[in-house]
C-alpha cells in the first residue's frame, strides 16, 4: 500500500517537473528568439511598404515566415487608410496571406473562429466577406454570429436587415450594446433599410435600438421618425426618441420634446430634462422648476442640472 | 476502564478521526482538481484577449457605459495626489473618479484641495447608504471628472457606500486605496457589459501581487516578481485563486467573491441592496453573497462574471504579523458571512449557491482548518499508537504535498499559455520553486493564522451575543 | 533635413512613419514611451515631435504638457498621432499646445505632407524672428 502511494506521488512529481521544464524552456527559447522575430516583422513591414510604391514589380520576400508577414501586414492595415491601404490590401490578396484565417473559421474552437473573424475583417477581400457571411448564417455560437455581423457591417457585406435581425435572433432577445454598435454602423451606410423596418411591426426593444442607431448618423431627414417614436406607447421607445433628438440637435423638435417633461414614466422625464438642457430650450424652465420636486430622485437631479445648464444660469 | 480498553478506545477514535480528516482533504483536493479542469475548459473556449473594445473606441463608437471609480482614502496625504492622477489617467472613454476622504487624521483633504483646486459643489446624493455624516462635496477645477467627498471616519465599507451614493453613472468600480489599476483595466472589466442583455450586475477581475514591481506615480512601470519568499508564496496563491478558482466558479455561474481591491458593479444593484455592510470584516464576500441572495429571493434574473485578465495590482503583506492580520481577517469575514446567510445553506431556493457553493464554503472555511490541524496532529498519534505504519503515514503526507503542488503548477501552466504576464523564464522558474517550497512551512503558518481568525470570530460572537443582531431580510 | 522624434510604443507604426519620413531626408529618433521621449527631446532638441496619446509609463498628453513646460522644449512643434478622436481629446491636446492632430488610421502620404508643412512653418518662423 505504502509503495503504491509512494509510486503515485513520484509519478505526480515527475509529471510536474516535466511540465515546469517544458514551460520554462519554451519561455527561454521564446526570449532568445524575440529579437529575431521582431527583426523579421520589421523586415516584412519594410518589404511591403516598399512594394506599395514599387507598383508590384517586386515579389513577396520568400524567406520570411507567413506568420511574420501576416502580422506585419495586418498591423499596417490597422494603421493606414486611403490609396496606400488599398494597394497593401491588393498585395495581401495576391500573396494569399489570409488563407490560414479562412481555414480557422472552420475550427471547432470558438476562440479560434473569433480570432479568424478579426483577421478576415481586416483584410475584407471578397473571399473574406464570403467566409464571414457563412459564419453569420451557420455558426452555432450567437457571440460568433454577432462578431461576424459586426465585421460584415463595417465591410458593407451584411445581408438585408430583416435577415440579419432574424439570424441574430433579435426578435426574441434583448439587444446588447454590441448590437447597438452594429446597427449604428449600418445606419451610417444604409439608413433607408432601417427607416423601412421602423414602419413595420417590430418589438419595442428593437424599435428603440433602431431609433438609437438611426440618430447616431445624425441625419435630419429622420426627424419625422423620431417624432412618431416620441408618441409610442412604450416608454423605452419614447426615451430613444429623446436621445435621438439630443444627438441630432435640431431645434424644430422643441414642440414634441417639451411636453415629454411631464411624461408619466420617470426615466422618460430624465431623458427629456437632459434633452432640453442640451438643446437649450429655455422655454422649458418653468416645467423644469416643477421637476426639481419630482418624486424620482433622478428626475430631480437631471432637472437641477438642466436648469444650471440652460442659458440664464441657475435661478 | 482498564489499560487495554483505553488503548482500543483511543485507537478507534484516532482511526475515525483520521478517516474523517482524510475525507475532508480528498474533498478539498477534488474540488480544486475540478476547478482547474473547468478553468482550463473556460480558457480553451475563450478568444485570446483582443483589443476589441479599444478598437471600437478608436472607431468612434460610443459604446462603453460611463463608470464612476470609487476610491476610499484614509490618511494617504503622501500618495493621494499620485494615486488620483493615475485614476484620472485610466484609459476609458468616460469615467468619473469619486475620492472619499474617510475622516483622515492627516492632511489628505488639504492636499487634494491644493493639488486639484477643489471647489465646494452642491451635489445631491442619490442614495444615502453611509451611516456617518458627510461634511462636504467638492469638484476639481483642473479635472472635470474628479469629485471628492469629505466625510467623518467610518470603515472602508462606509466610505465606499458614501461614494456609491454620489455616483450617477450606470456602473461603479469599487477599489482599495492602495489598488494600482492596470491602465486598460476598466476597458477589460467592462467587456462583459458589452454583451449584456440587462442582467449582468457585477464583474470581477484578476488581481496580482505588486511587490517587486516598479511603481511610480501611482501606476505600474515594470512587472517583476518579489524578492521576499513570503510575497512569492502569495504570488502562487493569487494565481491559484484568480486563474482557477474564480474562473471556474464564474464559468459555473457561482462566483461568490469579488475582491474589494477591484470590482465593477451595476450601481442600481448596489443601491437596491443597500451597499456594503459595515459590521463585518469580510464586506466584499458578504456583498456578493447578498447579491445572489437578493436576486434569487426576488426572482431577479442576474449574472456575475469574471475576466481573467489582470485588472489590478495590490500590495501583499511581507511581514508575518501583516499576513496574520490579513488571513485572520479573511477567515473571520468568511465565518461572519456564513453566519449571516446560514439560511441559504442547503436551501434549494438558492440554487447552486445554496446547494453547492455555500456548503463548499463551509468545508473550506469552517471544517477545513480544524481538520487540517487534526490531520497534522493525528498522523504522529496514529503512528505512536501503531495503527498506521510509519511508511504509509509518510507516503500519504507526500501524496498530499505533491498533489497540492501539482495544482499550483497546473495553474502556472494556464497563466503561461494564456496570459503570459510573468516577465522572464527565470521568474517563471522561481514561481515554480515557490509553489513547491510553499508546502513546507507557509501552508502550516497560514493554517495557524486561519485558526486565529476562527478564534477571533468566536470571541466576537460571544461579545455581541447580548446585542440582538439585525437580521437580513 | 530635419531631426524628428517619434514617440510610440507600436514598432510597426514606427516603421511606417520612418519609411515615409526618412525618404524625405529626415533623421528619425525613436522612443517607446513618453518618459524616454521627453529625455530624448531635451537632449537632442528635435525640429518636430510626433506623440502617441496612449503610451506606457507616461501618456502623450502628459508628455506634451511637460514639453511645453520645459524652457528649451516649449517651442518645438508637436504633432499628436493617436487613435483618440473625440472632440474633448482633440481640443484638449490643441489647448495644451499641440500644433497638429492626426488620428489613426491615417494616410501616410498626408502625414508626410503635414510634417513638411510644420517644418516649413517653423523654418520661416525662425528666419523672421
Amino acid at each position: 500500500m505504502a509503495a503504491l502511494v509512494y509510486e503515485l506521488s513520484f509519478l505526480f512529481l515527475a509529471g510536474m517537473l516535466a511540465l515546469i521544464t517544458v514551460l520554462v524552456v519554451r519561455r527561454w527559447q521564446d526570449e532568445k528568439n524575440r529579437g529575431a522575430r521582431e527583426r523579421m516583422r520589421h523586415r516584412a513591414a519594410r518589404a511591403y511598404l516598399a512594394r506599395i510604391e514599387g507598383g508590384g514589380e517586386s515579389a513577396a520576400p520568400a524567406d520570411l515566415p507567413p506568420a511574420a508577414k501576416l502580422e506585419a501586414v495586418s498591423h499596417l492595415l490597422r494603421l493606414m487608410r486611403g490609396t496606400e491601404r488599398d494597394r497593401l490590401l491588393a498585395l495581401a490578396d495576391e500573396d494569399r496571406l489570409f488563407d490560414p484565417a479562412i481555414a480557422a473559421s472552420n475550427s471547432s474552437r470558438p476562440a479560434r473562429r473569433s480570432e479568424a473573424i478579426l483577421t478576415l475583417e481586416q483584410f475584407g477581400s471578397p473571399r473574406c466577406v464570403q467566409t464571414l457571411q457563412v459564419l453569420l448564417a451557420n455558426d452555432a455560437s450567437m457571440t460568433i454570429k454577432l462578431e461576424a455581423a459586426a465585421a460584415l457591417a463595417r465591410l458593407g457585406g451584411l445581408p438585408p436587415l430583416r435577415d440579419t435581425i432574424s439570424l441574430l435572433a433579435l426578435e426574441a432577445n434583448r439587444p446588447t450594446r454590441l448590437h447597438v454598435a452594429l446597427f449604428a454602423s449600418l445606419a451610417a451606410t444604409h439608413p433607408e433599410q432601417i427607416r423601412q423596418l421602423l414602419s413595420e411591426e417590430i418589438t419595442p426593444p428593437l424599435r428603440a435600438m433602431l431609433i438609437d442607431a438611426l440618430s447616431s448618423s445624425g441625419d435630419l431627414a429622420d426627424l419625422g421618425d423620431f417624432e412618431r417614436a416620441a408618441a409610442d406607447e412604450e416608454p423605452e421607445v419614447r426615451s430613444a426618441a429623446l436621445r435621438a433628438a439630443r444627438r441630432v440637435g435640431d431645434p424644430r423638435c422643441e414642440a414634441w420634446v417639451l411636453p415629454m417633461l411631464t411624461d408619466p414614466v420617470d426615466f422618460v422625464r430624465v431623458q427629456a430634462a437632459q434633452t432640453v438642457a442640451k438643446l437649450g430650450f429655455t422655454r422649458a424652465r418653468p416645467k423644469l422648476k416643477q421637476l426639481t420636486t419630482d418624486e424620482s430622485v433622478w428626475v430631480r437631479i437631471r432637472a437641477g442640472e438642466a436648469l444650471s445648464l440652460l442659458p440664464g444660469g441657475a435661478s | 476502564m482498564n489499560g487495554e480498553d483505553a488503548f482500543y478506545f483511543a485507537a478507534e477514535a484516532v482511526f475515525w478521526l483520521s478517516l474523517a480528516c482524510f475525507v475532508i482533504v480528498v474533498i478539498r483536493n477534488l474540488v480544486s482538481v475540478i476547478q482547474l479542469a473547468v478553468a482550463s475548459w473556460a480558457f480553451w473556449n475563450r478568444p485570446r484577449p483582443t483589443a476589441r473594445l479599444i478598437d471600437l473606441w478608436s472607431k468612434g463608437v460610443d459604446l462603453a457605459p460611463p463608470i464612476s471609480v470609487i476610491a476610499p482614502a484614509y490618511n494617504e496625504e503622501l500618495s493621494i495626489t499620485q494615486s488620483v492622477k493615475a485614476l484620472l489617467a485610466l484609459e476609458y472613454p468616460e469615467h468619473e473618479v469619486i475620492v472619499v476622504n474617510d475622516g483622515s487624521k492627516d492632511a489628505t483633504i488639504d492636499v487634494l484641495k491644493r493639488d486639484f483646486e477643489l471647489v465646494p459643489i452642491d451635489r445631491p446624493q442619490v442614495a444615502a447608504l453611509q451611516v456617518t455624516r458627510i461634511l462636504a462635496i467638492y469638484r476639481s477645477r483642473t479635472h472635470r471628472n474628479l469629485i471628492v467627498v469629505d466625510k467623518e471616519n467610518g470603515r472602508k465599507a462606509d466610505a465606499v457606500n458614501a461614494g456609491i451614493g454620489f455616483a450617477q453613472t450606470p456602473l461603479v468600480c469599487v477599489i482599495d486605496a492602495d489598488s494600482i489599476i492596470e491602465s486598460d483595466g476598466l476597458l477589460r472589466a467592462v467587456e462583459p457589459y458589452m454583451l449584456d442583455d440587462g442582467s449582468l450586475v457585477a464583474v470581477g477581475g484578476a488581481i496580482r501581487v505588486v511587490n517587486g514591481c516598479e511603481v511610480r506615480g501611482g501606476s505600474l512601470r515594470k512587472i517583476a516578481i518579489p524578492r521576499e519568499w513570503l510575497a512569492r508564496f502569495q504570488v502562487v496563491e493569487y494565481l491559484r485563486a484568480f486563474l482557477t478558482a474564480r474562473v471556474a466558479n464564474a464559468e459555473l455561474d457561482s462566483l461568490l467573491l469579488i475582491s474589494g481591491a477591484f470590482g465593477l458593479f451595476r450601481r442600481s444593484m448596489l443601491v437596491e441592496i443597500g451597499g456594503y455592510r459595515h459590521d463585518t470584516v469580510g464586506e466584499d464576500l458578504e456583498l456578493v453573497v447578498r447579491i445572489h441572495r437578493h436576486c434569487r429571493e426576488n426572482n431577479i434574473p442576474y449574472k456575475i462574471e469574471f475576466v481573467p485578465e489582470i485588472v489590478c495590482w495590490t500590495e501583499a503583506p511581507i511581514s508575518l504579523a501583516g499576513l496574520r492580520n490579513q488571513r485572520a481577517r479573511w477567515q473571520q469575514g468568511a465565518l461572519e458571512t456564513l453566519g449571516t446567510h446560514r439560511k441559504m445553506l442547503f436551501n434549494p431556493r438558492y440554487g447552486r449557491i445554496g446547494m453547492l457553493m455555500m456548503p463548499l464554503l463551509v468545508i473550506e472555511d469552517v471544517i477545513g482548518p480544524p481538520a487540517e490541524l487534526i490531520g497534522y496532529l493525528i498522523i504522529p498519534a496514529a503512528w505512536a499508537l501503531g495503527i498506521l505504519s510509519p511508511e504509509l503515514a509518510l507516503a500519504f503526507l507526500a501524496l498530499t504535498f505533491v498533489f497540492g503542488t501539482a495544482l499550483s503548477i497546473g495553474t502556472l501552466a494556464l497563466e503561461e499559455t494564456q496570459l503570459r504576464r510573468t516577465p522572464t523564464a527565470a521568474d517563471l522558474a522561481s514561481i515554480a520553486v515557490a509553489a513547491i517550497v510553499e508546502n513546507f512551512g507557509y501552508r502550516q503558518v497560514n493554517l495557524v493564522f486561519r485558526l486565529a481568525g476562527i478564534k477571533r470570530y468566536l470571541r466576537r460572537e460571544t461579545g455581541w451575543s447580548a446585542v440582538p443582531r439585525v437580521g437580513f431580510n | 533635413m530635419a531631426v524628428i522624434l517619434l514617440a510610440d510604443d507600436d514598432d510597426i507604426l514606427a516603421e511606417l512613419v520612418r519609411h515615409h519620413l526618412e525618404r524625405n531626408g529626415h533623421q528619425m529618433l525613436l522612443a517607446g514611451d513618453g518618459e524616454a521621449a521627453l529625455q530624448l527631446a531635451q537632449e537632442h532638441l528635435p525640429d518636430l515631435v510626433i506623440l502617441d496619446a496612449m503610451m506606457p509609463i507616461q501618456g502623450g498628453i502628459e508628455t506634451l504638457r511637460l514639453l511645453r513646460e520645459g524652457d528649451r522644449t516649449a517651442q518645438i512643434p508637436v504633432m499628436m498621432l493617436t487613435s483618440r478622436k473625440s472632440e474633448d481629446d482633440v481640443v484638449g491636446a490643441l489647448k495644451l499646445g499641440a500644433n497638429e492632430y492626426v488620428t489613426k488610421p491615417f494616410r501616410p502620404q498626408e502625414l508626410a505632407a503635414r510634417v513638411e508643412a510644420l517644418l516649413r512653418f517653423r523654418r520661416s518662423d525662425n528666419a523672421s524672428s
